[in-house]
């Protein structure tokens, strides 16, 4: 799954570090959600929506889909 | 060396810390028994009733680590941790059977290991256990730093 976590990151100005405090979870999970190695559950994405208050749809795209 | 581990220790939340020193208590234990065993078996009275009992007493901290680890992954809420941790643990079953099948191997040879009977070293299984998956910890948490 590709995701807009990184770029949503940045305008924002936030580091890794910060956006991991926000969510209350480790930098490593940030890191690895940003990097596509892990895919975030369903409550964590509905938290990172919330947070850059946008929709899930505008965080995660399917790869093979739209 | 000493700082490095320090830090690390302070990076911890308050469960993982917990757990960790838990974890430790365990292992002091599985020593402390591992030694008594030896004495008591080696030189000690070797009455059945106790021989079995003291055979038995290293399976307890094997138990407490289960335990205790199952209750670190039960209220960890950083599901990411929460994955690394189970793969780990799946890589120190994974070297611990692959362990025991060289072990086994030796002993159908009857082969000795640095002087070693191939039959004490499932007596290890515990501490490779354990040794794999903590470097397999680190080895994925490295990985995503």
């Amino acid at each position: 799954m590709k995701n807009r976590l990184r770029v949503l990151r940045a305008e924002r100005e936030w580091s890794q570090a910060d956006l991991a405090q926000r969510l209350e979870v480790s930098r490593q999970s940030v890191n690895a959600i940003e990097t596509g190695k892990f895919d975030p559950s369903l409550p964590l994405a509905f938290k990172l929506a919330r947070l850059f208050e946008t929709t899930i749809e505008a965080i995660f795209s399917d790869e093979n889909g739209s | 060396m000493k700082n490095r581990l320090r830090v690390a220790y302070n990076r911890l939340s308050l469960i993982q810390r917990r757990t960790v020193n838990r974890i430790a208590a365990s292992l002091i234990a599985m020593g402390l028994i591992s030694v008594a065993n030896h004495f008591v078996l080696e030189y000690g009275d070797r009455a059945r009733a106790l021989v079995v009992v003291f055979a038995a007493l290293p399976a307890l901290p094997v138990f407490a680590v289960l335990i205790v680890v199952g209750r670190y992954l039960v209220r960890e809420s950083d599901e990411f941790i929460r994955m690394t941790v189970v793969k780990a643990l799946l890589w120190g079953a994974a070297v611990t059977v692959a362990g025991d099948m060289v072990q086994s191997a030796l002993s159908a040879l009857n082969a000795n290991f640095w002087g070693l009977d191939p039959g004490s070293l499932t007596l290890m299984n515990f501490d490779l256990f354990f040794t794999a998956s903590l470097f397999s910890l680190l080895i994925q948490l490295r990985r995503n730093r």
